[in-house]
């Protein structure tokens, strides 16, 4: 398979410990390791260079005693320092820049090694076609407009609605609008602090549902089920549908202004399972009007977009995790279908136990296989 | 109508309680007498085995060696009034003393309940056994009196940004801390002292924990969390006075009430970790967002746990990202070395939760002479941390741990209620 170098932006330096960086450990091992030996006389070679990123060394320590192995910067600084026992070997990890660098073998009056870093940096590699990878991430781009599109207008018909008065078509318009959200949420987690106004649940707070923090869809979602009218006595509704449109309109702009990363698409597949399975499974997310299962289809389907981008990219590189992933999805819609209901789910009370337990091992193995598609791909998760 | 076989039994009990009496009078095993407080006052106890002692000017529990179970049990106080307190605070010392040395409860006419519990047999070793006990903020309201006396810089925990709160369950009038080598060890110092102050203390929450502690030179421990991280590597050396003095016990002269010299602010917080979640996170991302290797527990720029890492040569996170754990809490900055604490936390593990995961995570104990500077400070400093996805704190409190008792006749709140 070809590899292809893609570029990662402020990728900090790893450093794996001897026997946990081998060929199937970070994903990134592709390139030739820059071999060192500390002599009784210094560094062997004396002139090393390699290709800026993910540099691994590959250092064996020959002399009789235990002795250091450095990576000076110009300046100089000690950037890595690894002690290695007399004959031991090791391989080392660094994320390294262009340009010079040196290398201390033992004291620093030994000789030393000059290493040159050529290249752009912080590059890892690719186990994928990049165009092929580019292309998904074109696509994906596309759906998450869409779905921000769509939550724009169905934001406003629902906050209409509240404003209105109209208690029993914004209940309707509630499941409906939070499909969208649902469907791309870890790009919008990706702004938390938006994310935390629009969709925090009670339990983040410490006055719960009477804490004056507490807005967003579920502040919403609390005073049209469980006070039943607009305007009651706890809950202004209008002043919350007010602020959820600017901050639906704030977090819309940031979102559009994103640019997508590879590793932000294939790992928010697995954020959204993982959401899914942490709260949604409980019934808690959508506590008062019931309309879990509706949001839990919608993360389901936002991780499954990526999936269908992907998979052929994935059956390229791992065929077996491919299979498993379609198996589980099927396992779930089949799960999902039964609760259909009209255009949207039952309620989330009528998911029998056995249901549930289904739910949650499902969602589990879909989490355990999703999670291995971002490092399948060479692509590693920057927080 | 008499029952004669009960009568008989009653009479075999009673007699079997008598050969108790015997020998709880002689003493069990070897008695010693452990003098600490320099003052002429000793301690009696029925086997030096792991006996930690009570008296001394700071409680145990603090610098104590990390042992290997702990428990945190916090209470609402209903005594009455503030003679009802000292009661209940000279009734605590009584018991803390009395277990902490090994002894089993007085020997009773078995036709009444049992004064011990006997989970332990009456023949107790310490094992190490501390007890620490920590005022809460709520105990300084209009109930008592103590408003004037409230430690300067305690307050009630509030909610950061990724807290889950539940104020239920968080907080508390008194926290008390056991920690000992075994898990029934604590059990049983908890059913004692409970007993001894039930019509005093109603509980709050309560969660007990468990480490494994490793070794490290120089008076230091460090642990493996439930994420699979060495946890406490850059821990304060608890043998070096000099430096408890400057960073965990609050001096005479500092702006604190006076009685407070010598005791210790006590943050305690309940972080469940999502486990299984972190268990399917690729390592090179774990160790990104911790900023160790996971193995051998080094700072990424160095091969030994040991090492210290070196920011001050790594300004842009080439090395050590700026998001990682351990260079948010703690980035080795002249700055920040006022924000230097003793932590002394235990992983727990509790069945699971609704959703069919794990209910793991860490109870994390902490001391620090100033509260603001110490764990408020970190805190602030870990909020929006790249670990938080992973972690949720549901619960804890701040806490003022009391001063120490020097004296025989000592009782712990003494100085703060006398």
């Amino acid at each position: 398979m070809r590899c292809t170098k893609i570029l990662l932006a402020a990728l900090p330096v790893a450093v794996l410990v001897a026997g946990c960086s081998d060929d199937g450990g970070g994903g990134s091992a592709a390139t030739e390791p820059v071999t060192v030996t500390l002599t009784d006389a210094g560094c062997d070679p004396t002139v090393v260079s390699a290709t800026g990123g993910t540099v691994t060394f590959a250092v064996k320590n020959d002399r009789d005693s235990k002795a250091e192995f450095e990576i000076l910067s110009k300046t100089p600084e000690i950037l890595v320092e690894k002690f290695l026992e007399s004959k031991a070997a090791g391989n080392f990890q660094v994320n390294l820049k262009a340009g010079s660098y040196e290398i201390i073998c033992g004291a620093p009056s030994d000789t030393r090694a000059a290493l040159t870093i050529t290249g752009q940096g912080d590059v890892a590699v690719l186990k994928v076609d990049k165009a092929a990878l580019d292309a998904a991430v074109t696509a994906y781009t596309a759906y998450v407009r869409e779905q921000t599109k769509a939550l724009e207008t169905g934001t406003k018909a629902f906050t209409d609605a509240v404003r209105a008065g109209d208690t029993e078509k914004a209940k309707t318009l509630y499941a409906q609008v939070r499909i969208p959200w649902e469907r791309i949420e870890p790009v919008a987690e990706l702004f938390p602090d938006s994310d935390g106004v629009i969709d925090s649940r009670a339990d983040d707070f410490e006055q719960k549902e009477a804490d004056p923090e507490f807005t967003g869809f579920h502040a919403i979602e609390y005073g049209l089920w469980a006070n039943g009218t607009i305007g009651g006595a706890k809950v202004d509704l209008v002043s919350l549908a007010n602020g959820l449109d600017k901050d639906i309109a704030a977090l819309i702009a940031l979102v559009n202004g994103l640019e997508i990363q590879p590793q932000v698409m294939t790992n928010g597949a697995a954020a959204l399972i993982e959401e899914a399975a942490n709260t949604k499974i409980t019934g808690e997310e959508e506590r008062y009007s019931k309309t879990d299962l509706a949001t839990f289809a919608a993360n389901v389907e936002g991780a499954r977009k990526v999936f269908d981008l992907v998979e052929v990219l994935l059956s390229g590189v791992n065929k077996k995790l491919d299979d498993s992933i379609t198996k589980d999805f099927t396992t779930v819609d089949d799960l999902l279908a039964k609760y259909k209901e009209g255009a949207g789910y039952a309620s989330y009370d009528k998911v029998t136990n056995g249901d549930r337990d289904k739910f949650k091992t499902s969602m589990a193995s879909l989490s355990e296989d999703l999670a291995q598609v971002t490092g399948s791909f060479g692509l590693e998760v920057v927080e | 109508m008499s029952d004669p076989t009960r009568t008989t039994l009653s009479r075999r009990r009673l007699l079997a309680a008598a050969g108790v009496a015997g020998v709880g009078v002689t003493g069990v095993g070897a008695a010693a007498a452990i003098n600490r407080s320099g003052n002429g006052d000793t301690e009696t106890v029925t086997s030096t085995k792991g006996f930690v002692p009570f008296q001394g000017d700071h409680q145990s529990g603090i610098v104590t060696p990390h042992q290997q179970h702990g428990l945190v049990a916090a209470f609402n106080v209903t005594a009455r009034d503030r003679e009802s307190l000292i009661e209940m605070f000279k009734s605590l010392t009584a018991t803390t003393r009395d277990v902490m040395a090994g002894r089993s409860g007085e020997v009773r006419d078995a036709l009444l309940p049992p004064d011990d519990n006997l989970i332990l047999s009456p023949q107790i070793d310490p094992d190490a056994l501390t007890i620490t006990l920590a005022v809460g903020e709520s105990l300084f309201d209009d109930r008592f009196g103590l408003t004037a006396q409230k430690p300067t810089r305690l307050v009630r925990m509030p909610a950061f940004p990724n807290d889950e709160p539940h104020p239920d369950t968080s907080h508390g009038d008194l926290l008390i801390q056991i920690c000992a080598d075994h898990d029934d060890t604590c059990t049983h110092a908890l059913r004692r002292l409970m007993r001894t102050s039930r019509k005093y203390l109603t509980l709050r929450w309560m969660l007990s924990g468990f480490v494994r502690p490793n070794e490290l030179p120089h008076g230091r421990t460090s642990v493996r969390n439930l994420l699979g991280f060495k946890d406490g590597t850059a821990n304060l050396d608890t043998t070096d006075i000099a430096l408890m003095n400057q960073h965990v016990w609050v001096q005479p002269g500092d702006d604190e009430p006076k009685w407070t010299a010598g005791g210790s602010y006590m943050a305690v917080r309940v972080i469940r970790n999502r486990v299984e979640f972190w268990d399917r996170t690729a390592l090179r991302t774990q160790e990104l967002i911790i900023g160790r290797s996971k193995a051998s527990g080094a700072p990424l720029d160095g091969s030994l746990e040991t090492d210290v890492p070196r920011y001050s040569v790594d300004p842009d996170a080439r090395v050590t990202p700026m998001s990682a754990h351990i260079r948010l809490a703690n980035p080795r900055t002249t700055d920040t070395e006022s924000s230097l604490l003793l932590r002394r936390g235990f992983n727990y593990s509790l069945g699971f939760t609704p959703n069919g995961q794990l209910d793991q995570g860490l109870l994390f104990v902490c001391f620090q002479r100033d509260l603001a500077k110490g764990f408020i400070a970190v805190q602030e400093r870990l909020n929006g941390e790249a670990l938080e996805e992973y972690i949720k704190p549901i619960g804890g409190g701040f806490y003022f741990a009391l001063p120490g008792v020097a004296r025989g006749d000592g009782w712990l709140g003494e100085d703060l209620l006398s």
